[in-house]
């Protein structure tokens, strides 16, 4: 593929809004870039006003009460955190959207070869877990 | 008699005594999700898609007992992900049984047999086999070849040492009914107690959205499943809510029957949808805005579901609310034989 049409390709899946951004400018806005975090299945990157990020799940946008909880990873774990939605500047959809490309359709999209690599690959992964 | 005299009787009573405080809004069965992870990965569930650092958080036996406490529910449902990943599942199991709590293990079966040591067959445990049909429904479902071989073999081991075991089915769009007439035949040859039945839900979150059954489509499918009914099958649901599948009678969705704790907290308003989340139990009762909730409601999410953790709550209260309602599940049992 010559590199022109490389640069071409989109920087997020198509119908995800992985790798896009969304600034809280006002309140609406704010609502809008929240209420995506928490329907979101990945890690987001909260970039708050005094310059500093937070990496994590948000688990719930508690817009009345201008809270967001999330989960930040520490390790393999992790923990709970609260901060105030008017702190935070803008929200990156960084981590990946773990709800992609795992639809019924997609599934049996597949050729049948694609299908069991990918079953093959998942049983390893969940024995290696010790879950199999 | 799919369902012990005493658990018959614990619920019967649980609910009698609900309607007699005039309680409008009480748990008929907790949903307690201890994780998310699991060691399938089947198209168009909504419960396991998160990152892995969610995926590897685990509720704890005291949150677990907690939780049933607070709730007070009679009867504790616990899926997931797959609970027989939690290292302490035997734990948790083992304190919820001590408070006398009726409890069904909803499990694929992968590590069944592997881990039936861990527990004590008693009337107050359940595993409750995750089968979507026969095994080329089943394993497709499932999206793994083989799974349906090792379920069934599991199920024949904790049958056979005295586990009480049911098997719990999910139907979706395309399903064949004599195809479910003869699974429903196999999984009864295998010795369960019963079989549970619920269409799939369309996961405001999960990847697959056109999978699932609409009302109409539902109550086609279910008619034809249970049409001339063999007297071998025992279902474990109440007759009430298989006559509702059916479309024989209709009823508004009961988003309290089946609340849910997980790792999040307790989930607004129901097992299937995630509207946000509360620390107490007594919050999730008082602070949900339940009447944006339920089919007639409508709440577009609520549109098409006819699933048992908003159904089944609401037959089993009709049969508790009215002579008409009783009457009903007496008509209804005899001709399932539940």
């Amino acid at each position: 593929m010559p590199q022109a049409d490389k640069h071409a390709l989109p920087t997020h899946k198509p119908g995800s809004i992985e790798g896009s951004t969304m600034a809280c400018n006002d309140a609406t806005a704010r609502r809008n870039a929240l209420q995506n975090a928490f329907d979101y299945r990945g890690d987001v990157t909260l970039d708050l006003q005094d310059g500093s990020h937070l990496v994590g799940f948000v688990y719930l946008y508690n817009e009345p009460g201008d809270q967001v909880h999330l989960f930040v990873p520490q390790g393999k774990d992790s923990l709970p955190q609260t901060l105030p939605a008017s702190r935070i500047a803008r929200v990156r959809f960084t981590g990946e959207d773990t709800a992609f490309g795992k639809s019924w359709d997609d599934w049996t999209a597949k050729a049948e070869k694609e299908r069991q690599k990918e079953a093959d690959r998942l049983a390893k992964e969940a024995v290696a877990r010790g879950e199999l | 008699m799919p369902v012990p005299i005493s658990q018959a009787w614990t619920v019967a009573s649980y609910v009698l005594g609900q309607k007699l405080r005039g309680n409008k809004h009480y748990p008929l069965v907790l949903m307690l999700e201890p994780l998310f992870r699991c060691n399938l990965a089947c198209a168009g569930c909504g419960k396991i898609q998160y990152p892995d650092h969610v995926l590897s958080k685990r509720l704890t036996p005291e949150q677990c007992w907690s939780a049933a406490e607070e709730c007070g529910a009679p009867m504790v449902s616990i899926p997931g992900g797959e609970p027989l990943i939690h290292p302490e599942m035997d734990k948790i199991v083992e304190g919820l049984v001590a408070r006398k709590k009726y409890v069904y293990l909803c499990t694929n079966a992968l590590l069944l047999k592997r881990k039936l040591d861990l527990f004590k067959p008693t009337k107050f445990l359940t595993f409750s086999v995750h089968m979507d049909g026969l095994e080329p429904e089943h394993d497709a479902a499932v999206c793994r070849d083989g799974t349906y071989k090792i379920a069934v073999e599991a199920i024949r081991e904790a049958v056979q040492r005295g586990f009480r075991v049911t098997t719990n089915t999910t139907l979706f769009e395309g399903t064949d009914p004599s195809r479910v007439r003869l699974f429903f035949d196999e999984m009864m040859k295998l010795g369960v107690e019963g079989m549970m039945l619920s269409p799939g839900y369309s996961y405001q979150k999960a990847p697959d959205q056109e999978h699932f059954l609409g009302r109409e489509r539902t109550k086609k499918l279910f008619s034809q499943i249970l049409a001339n009914r063999k007297r071998s099958w025992k279902f474990n649901l109440s007759p009430n809510f298989l006559e509702f599948l059916q479309g024989n009678v209709d009823y508004e969705c009961t988003p309290w029957g089946n609340p849910t704790y997980n790792i999040f907290g307790w989930q607004k308003p129901c097992y299937l949808l995630q509207d946000g989340y509360v620390p107490t139990f007594k919050q999730l009762m008082e602070e949900t805005a339940w009447e944006q909730y339920g089919h007639r409601s409508g709440n577009e999410k609520c549109r098409d579901c006819m699933v048992h953790c908003g159904y089944e709550a609401s037959s089993v209260d009709d049969t508790f609310g009215s002579v008409p309602g009783f009457a009903r599940t007496v008509k209804a049992a005899l001709a399932y034989g539940t």
